[in-house]
């Protein structure tokens, strides 16, 4: 009985130990930020993919020559609210000879990671989601995560039980693992000239004026260019929409997906553009600074960082409107061939330029 | 582990008729090996409206309706086609001021369908972009063709002997208007589609068609202009006051996708030039010749009148037993000669790549089943 | 034999002179290069085209809530639904069930039953259904007496089939709302007369 006691006790205070290394909550306050913290992001990842679906289809429809939504709301405001709740009230459907597990988890997976990915964002000056989210390793980890999103399109594609879906699935992954290496390519020039993989500290050496960004680094425009592009593609957007290119496999690995699984993708997909948008603003563009240098206003610097974020996205929706489709050969040999390459070479340029 | 001992299958894949882009529904049975097509096998005739037979039920001056309903984008090139053979049949001439206005009813009937050819290849490369654009081109075109002919897509427009009616005052008017502002939006759809980096590397060295295969498989129009053959049927034919005009046919020698789509983008500027003179050269005079009787009952005999579609070589071949309807009615429809190059064409190529040669090849399933 | 990737120029395009695309080069290791630029440079002009069709004007017609100048009506000639004329002199429809229309049509979708000889003769039912009829105008065109018209007006849909069937009365009804129509041969004498004064004042 002692023994058992004392096990329990041995275990007990190694369970303390961890829990005081990693921050786990054992107070009532810290698990009320923590719930603040979870119910912030959850918020901002449905506004901002309602926002950014109803932007696609105003853009996408002025681009087009047309109006895009008009009726619902002024402007069309509402449209994305009611679509939203239009696809609640649909019936979840499916496959009888598909794997239901598989079928739930490529969405919730797809959709987590994303969520993730917005844990270490620094919105505003010392503003991380939790005080504790400012990992000295921001920047891997934001790789590592959108790595593990992979293996949500893959369930998807093979729990539709659907040969394109699976053929689309399978292109997605085969997509997704080529593009980080210059995606990781790309951020790495950024950490050698900041010289941290902290996602605030990078803010902090670019936020006393404009010019101290490091857009407007030459050293950097490689680096600047190649995540853009493998940025885009990380995204799964035309050019590089092989996994959902509608065409070819109608609708890709979500084909089968109805109802809220639908919109969880979709919100995934969105969500993870504007997480790209808001990396490309804190890497390059001076994330949470004001043009004039650092932010003074409460939420100021939280609207600067969306206004570049947003840019990003914008223009990402300006290059899905203009061109066409990579196939996906062609799509492997320019991440292989001429991506890679040029990835290396602008970290060549970095440390060349840093010494 | 070797490779040699490795057991791979073939995996057979149905593009079914519903499918975004088989342009109509066209069900196609591609055998893949990996992502390579090995086979592809065409089955048609879900659009089959037996409408051949319905030509020997209906009397000559009813089956016009008919001839629109073939290639539904080139109808007017189809009522052309009809009403010439029995005109020939019947030995009748036709005014020139009628004349000159079925060429500029067929020349606005190709630019729509070269458009809709833009917006369907825009679509199935992944610019979809170019769609709206080619229709937004496309309706000035259409709202032009609905003021002189009363309808949008099935005009019905051409009568044996002559038209159904004139063109409106302001038809010509409008007509210039678009001729003047449409080359310049042509550049820019060059610019932003032929021109790009993307759409070349999708497109060059694709569905590669010898000059002696595209004979042997009886490919006419740009399909066969753009393996290197100089065939058109308004050069070589010379009707409807085509000899008049001033015009260049459109070559070019690589055989592959991409030398189709430049023919059809040339196709687009020539008939342009066309439709330019003939806004000056437009005669007036009567639209109906004289002598054609009521009921119409050519005399016994037969006849293959053909032009060109923005397809291909278009046939109508009548026999005649001297009552007022065919004896037989055959419709030679371009699309479906060029459809069976499909086959030759895919080998080897990736499952992308289908979309695209289907695209360029640009069949009209109306055409193909009809 | 054709190869597929063969090497060269296009043939020029006989309106401008030269080929719509540069050549066609083999993979060395500076047209690679080369091949990255330009083709950078052909995207970025594409993306121009975009931004100038981002603020031109709008095609869009919200029909029916919006835009209410234009009337959303085709011009008279268009293949809508059907009028019978009634005659402005007699107060009579001007049909004498001559059979000739429902003779030519395509799809057989008039019927008529007609009563009376000589001048009195004249239909009492004269159905024509919408949804068989192909609206090629031959019925209009075949008539010797303008009796039969297609008005401009394409919003005819039912929520029943059996609706579609445009009885007699309907016809003579909507024949009141619209002009007379010209007989396509009047149309041709008024628009010469209209090209010879046209001619004239030139």
């Amino acid at each position: 009985m002692s023994a058992l006691a004392r096990w329990f006790g041995y275990l007990r205070s190694q369970a303390d130990a961890l829990a005081e290394r990693w921050h786990v909550p054992l107070l009532v306050n810290d698990f009320l930020a923590w719930l603040a913290a979870g119910i912030f992001l959850l918020a901002l990842i449905t506004v901002v993919s309602l926002a950014a679906i109803y932007l696609e289809r105003k853009i996408s429809g002025y681009i087009q020559s047309r109006l895009g939504p008009v009726r619902a709301g002024p402007v069309g405001l509402f449209q994305t609210v009611l679509d939203a709740l239009k696809l609640l009230q649909k019936e979840d459907i499916v496959p009888a000879a598909a794997d239901w597990r598989l079928h739930l988890l490529g969405p919730v997976l797809f959709l987590v990671t994303t969520l993730m990915m917005f844990a270490v964002v620094p919105w505003d000056r010392g503003v991380n989601v939790a005080r504790w989210l400012d990992l000295e390793i921001g920047l891997l980890y934001v790789v590592a995560v959108s790595g593990i999103g992979v293996i949500g399109i893959v369930a998807g594609g093979w729990g539709s039980n659907n040969k394109w879906s699976l053929l689309g699935a399978l292109r997605g992954a085969a997509q997704l693992i080529s593009y980080e290496i210059p995606f990781l390519l790309a951020a790495l020039c950024v950490v050698l000239q900041a010289g941290t993989l902290s996602l605030s500290s990078i803010v902090e050496q670019q936020q006393a004026f404009v010019t101290e960004w490091f857009l407007w680094r030459p050293a950097l425009w490689l680096a600047v260019a190649i995540f853009i592009i493998a940025g885009v593609a990380e995204v799964n957007r035309v050019p590089f929409d092989i996994p959902e290119a509608e065409s070819e496999l109608v609708a890709g690995f979500h084909t089968e997906y109805t109802g809220m699984k639908f919109a969880l993708f979709f919100l995934g997909e969105y969500g993870h553009l504007y997480v790209v948008g808001l990396l490309f603003a804190v890497l390059f563009a001076g994330g949470w600074a004001s043009p004039l240098g650092g932010s003074s206003l409460p939420f100021e610097g939280f609207v600067w960082l969306n206004v570049k974020a947003w840019a990003f996205v914008i223009a990402a929706m300006w290059i899905r409107w203009t061109l066409p489709r990579l196939r996906v050969d062609q799509l492997m040999e320019f991440a292989w061939k001429i991506l890679i390459p040029a990835g290396f070479l602008a970290v060549l340029i970095v440390s060349l330029a840093l010494m | 582990m070797s490779l040699a001992g490795l057991r791979t299958e073939q995996l057979a894949i149905n593009m079914g008729p519903q499918h975004p882009s088989t342009h109509g529904v066209l069900r196609l049975i591609l055998t893949l090996d990996g992502e390579t097509v090995v086979d592809c096998d065409p089955v048609i005739g879900y659009l089959h409206s037996s409408l051949e037979k319905i030509g020997e039920r209906k009397t000559y001056k009813q089956f016009t309706t008919y001839t629109d309903r073939f290639d539904y984008l080139n109808a007017l090139g189809n009522n052309l086609v009809y009403v010439q053979a029995v005109e020939r049949l019947l030995g009748v001439q036709v005014p020139p001021r009628c004349q000159h206005i079925r060429v500029i009813m067929a020349e606005l009937n190709r630019i729509a369908s070269h458009l809709v050819y833009f917006a369907a290849l825009g679509v199935d490369v992944g610019a979809t972009t170019v769609f709206l654009y080619a229709f937004r081109e496309r309706e000035a075109i259409v709202n032009l063709l609905e003021h002189a002919t009363g309808q949008r897509l099935l005009y019905n427009y051409l009568r044996i002997g002559g038209l159904r009616n004139d063109l409106p005052p302001d038809f010509l008017d409008g007509l210039r208007e678009f001729l003047s502002y449409f080359p310049a939006r042509l550049e820019e759809y060059n610019n932003l589609l032929t021109r790009n980096r993307i759409f070349r590397a999708r497109m060059e060295g694709l569905g590669v068609l010898p000059p002696d295969k595209a004979i042997e498989y009886g490919c006419t129009g740009p399909v066969l202009r753009g393996s290197g053959v100089a065939w058109d049927i308004r050069k070589i034919e010379g009707y409807a006051a085509y000899p008049e005009y001033d015009f260049d046919v459109p070559v070019q020698p690589y055989g592959d996708a991409m030398s189709r789509h430049l023919v059809r983008v040339e196709e687009l500027r020539q008939s342009v030039a066309i439709l330019r003179q003939a806004v000056e050269k437009l005669p007036s005079g009567p639209i109906r010749a004289e002598g054609v009787p009521r009921v119409i009952k050519p005399p016994p005999g037969e006849v293959f009148e053909r032009v060109e579609s923005p397809r291909g070589e278009l046939g109508c071949y009548i026999v005649s037993d001297g009552t007022e309807r065919p004896m037989r009615l055959r419709w030679r429809a371009p699309s479906f000669y060029n459809l069976q190059a499909l086959r030759e064409m895919v080998r080897g190529h990736l499952v992308a790549d289908v979309v695209a040669i289907l695209a360029s090849i640009d069949i009209v399933l109306g055409d193909v089943d009809r | 034999m054709l190869e597929a990737r063969a090497r060269g120029e296009y043939l020029p395009s006989p309106t401008t002179g030269k080929p719509d695309l540069p050549p066609r080069q083999a993979p060395t290791a500076f047209t690679f290069l080369w091949a990255i630029v330009e083709g950078a440079w052909t995207l970025a002009v594409g993306h121009w085209v975009t931004f100038k069709n981002f603020w031109r004007r709008k095609v869009t017609e919200q029909y029916p809530y919006r835009n209410p100048e234009r009337n959303w009506k085709p011009r008279p000639g268009y293949r809508g639904d059907f009028a019978l004329i009634t005659d402005r002199k007699t107060g009579r429809l001007r049909c004498t069930a001559c059979m000739q229309c429902a003779n030519i049509c395509p799809a057989g979708c008039i019927w008529i039953v007609a009563e009376g000889r000589g001048k009195d003769r004249h239909p009492v039912q004269f159905s024509i259904d919408a949804g068989l009829c192909m609206y090629c105008w031959l019925c209009v065109e075949t008539c010797p007496f303008g009796a039969i018209t297609m008005t401009p007006d394409y919003e005819t849909a039912t929520f029943k089939p059996e609706h579609l069937i445009r009885d007699i009365e309907y016809l003579r009804t909507r024949g009141l709302e619209y002009h007379e129509p010209l007989k396509p041969i009047e149309a041709k004498a008024q628009h010469q007369e209209g090209q010879a004064e046209a001619g004239d004042a030139r």
